[in-house]
């Protein structure tokens, strides 16, 4: 699903994002991306989604040859991923609805899928109330929740979120969490950039650490914390 | 390509949303655009009407003789009838002192009371001969042998001064065709950068779900399309106004003036103007993407 091969990331004022990266996420995985902040964590994400380029290694994610594919190709990449980021990026001049189905409009579904796709979807996240009204009269718990529907609607193999609850309290947190792993179990492969100690801590799910850009950890059912080689704590 | 008319009323809508984000300078750049192309449609017109008067004119090309004062009214129909038979000659005509007199006074309309301040007719008779304008040479030369003649007057010097008329609106009409183009393009590849630029964020957004280059574009290339049209629009209704008024000014004080017919002249305008707009619309849009693509 997700594969990285001995990929290093230099962004063009020298800053080493990623240091010889080499990582595999298997269909249906759910795994977390921990790190402090500028561990590399969003240049991970960011390389998924070809938002910036690999200096160097491979990169294969949902079949698409990330680091050798034209740039005709990255929107089909793109489309058959699910994103969610931390600021929501919603479009405030859409609402709710809009907002969800411009997801499918991208792509050449037909208006009659569109309309039939929408509402299930805003059902699932637990919006369909919700359909008319505009981002900015949601709260932040609710504008996540419509951008994992917009991510969702186009039934994406895999799902990657940049700190989906970064803005978002404990509580609503947790709701969005809840969501992911739901989404998982229907089949999505989810992989989620997070510092937040206590939702990883209490997921038990697989945990890949970054530390200034280097891979130190990768652990099935893993934590935050890493105290077994040097008692350092690494957030 | 298919998806642009299956989401054409997604980007109408886009398209609105972004005009309405700049709603001033859209205005503005309408009122802009469509003063530009009302000076294009006022050229393009005049060059028209010139051309027109010059292929009147041309068509007929006449030549005036005048003949020895000597010579009584016999001689004189004689001379007509020989002049007939010169080939290129349509025909010549015996134009006498008093036809000569009021045609002068209808041309000269209000300011005929000049004439009255001679005491004789001032006007002599004379022939008028009416030849197709490539013959025009070789009737001189023949009118040259003929017996009797005093004076030719030929027209060629008005039909020159229409030529040059003509020629200077077409230059002026090509150099307003490139400075209309090259404003309404800056202008307009302004406006659309502009408008990505404030919709920057978004447009990453678009960009990061996986909307491919031509939806994230189309919407631009409409607001763009419906600037110039909009601007194209006024020029037209300007322009036809004018044109209107023009017409009705130039009926009365000067009929000798050969018009183009004044509704084939503005919906030929019309026409015209729209397509130019349309194109630039479309061509203007196309630089402001790139050129805020760049960026
Ligand atoms: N566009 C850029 N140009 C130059 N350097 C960058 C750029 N983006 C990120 N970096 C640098 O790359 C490193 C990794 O940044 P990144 O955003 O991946 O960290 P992060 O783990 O997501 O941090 P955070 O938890 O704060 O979001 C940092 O040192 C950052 O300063
Ligand atoms: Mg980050």
């Amino acid at each position: 699903m997700i594969e990285f091969r001995g990929v290093t990331k230099k962004y063009p004022n020298g800053t080493v994002a990623l240091k010889n990266i080499n990582l595999k996420v298997m269909k249906g995985e759910f795994a977390f991306i921990i790190g402090s902040s500028g561990s590399g964590k969003s240049t991970l994400i960011k390389l998924i989604l070809k938002e910036e380029d690999a200096t160097e290694g491979e990169i294969h994610v949902n079949g698409y040859s990330v680091s050798t594919m034209g740039r005709k190709q990255v929107p089909y990449l793109r489309r058959s991923l699910g994103v969610v980021f931390q600021d929501f990026r919603l479009l405030p001049n859409k609402t709710v609805y809009e907002n969800v189905a411009f997801g499918m409009q991208i792509t050449e579904a037909l208006p009659r899928e569109i309309r039939r796709q929408v509402p299930m979807v805003l059902g699932l996240v637990g919006l369909s109330k919700k359909a008319n009204v505009y981002p900015s009269q949601l709260s932040g718990g609710e504008q996540q929740r419509v951008a994992l529907a917009r991510a969702l609607i186009n039934k994406p193999a895999l799902l990657v979120a940049d700190e989906p609850t970064g803005n978002l309290d404990p509580e609503t947190s947790w709701e969005i969490m809840k969501l992911l792993t739901e989404i998982n179990h229907r089949g999505t492969t989810v992989l989620v950039a997070t510092h937040e100690k206590t939702i990883v801590d209490a997921m038990k799910k697989r945990v890949i650490a970054l530390d200034r850009g280097v891979m130190v950890r990768d652990e099935q059912k893993g934590i935050y914390e890493d105290e077994s080689k040097d008692g350092q704590v690494h957030y | 390509m298919k998806n642009i008319f299956l989401n054409m009323g997604y980007f109408l809508k886009e398209t609105i949303t972004v005009m309405r984000l700049n709603l001033l300078s859209n205005i503005l750049s309408i009122f802009s655009t469509g003063l530009i192309l009302f000076i294009l449609a006022m050229t393009i017109s005049g060059w028209r009407i010139s051309a027109k008067a010059a292929e009147a004119i041309e068509g007929e090309a006449e030549i005036s003789v005048y003949f020895d004062k000597g010579m009584d009214n016999q001689g004189a129909l004689k001379l007509v009838e020989s002049i007939k038979r010169i080939e290129g000659v349509r025909d010549s005509r015996l134009i006498g002192e008093s036809e000569a007199y009021d045609r002068m006074v209808k041309i000269l309309g209000k300011d005929a009371q000049v004439l009255k301040v001679f005491d004789d007719n001032p006007f002599s008779p004379f022939i008028e001969v009416k030849i197709n304008l490539n013959a025009m040479d070789h009737v001189l030369e023949e009118l040259d042998h003929m017996t009797g003649i005093q004076y030719i007057r030929d027209n060629r010097d008005v039909l020159d001064r229409l030529g040059n008329i003509t020629h200077l609106f077409r230059i002026l009409g090509y150099l307003m065709g490139a400075a209309v183009g090259i404003a309404t393009l800056v202008i307009l590849s302004h406006m659309i950068r502009l408008g990505m630029q404030n919709n920057r964020e978004q447009i990453n957004t678009l960009r990061l779900l996986g909307a491919p280059g031509i939806f994230i574009a189309f919407p631009f290339l409409l607001q763009g399309l419906l600037l110039t049209l909009g601007g194209g629009a006024l020029a037209a209704a300007l322009a036809a106004f004018a044109l209107k008024q023009l017409y009705a000014r130039m009926a009365g004080p000067l009929p000798f003036i050969p018009l183009p017919p004044g509704g084939a002249l503005i919906s030929g305008m019309v026409i015209v103007i729209l397509s130019v707009s349309a194109v630039l619309g479309i061509v203007g849009s196309l630089l402001g993407l790139l050129s805020a693509r760049n960026h």
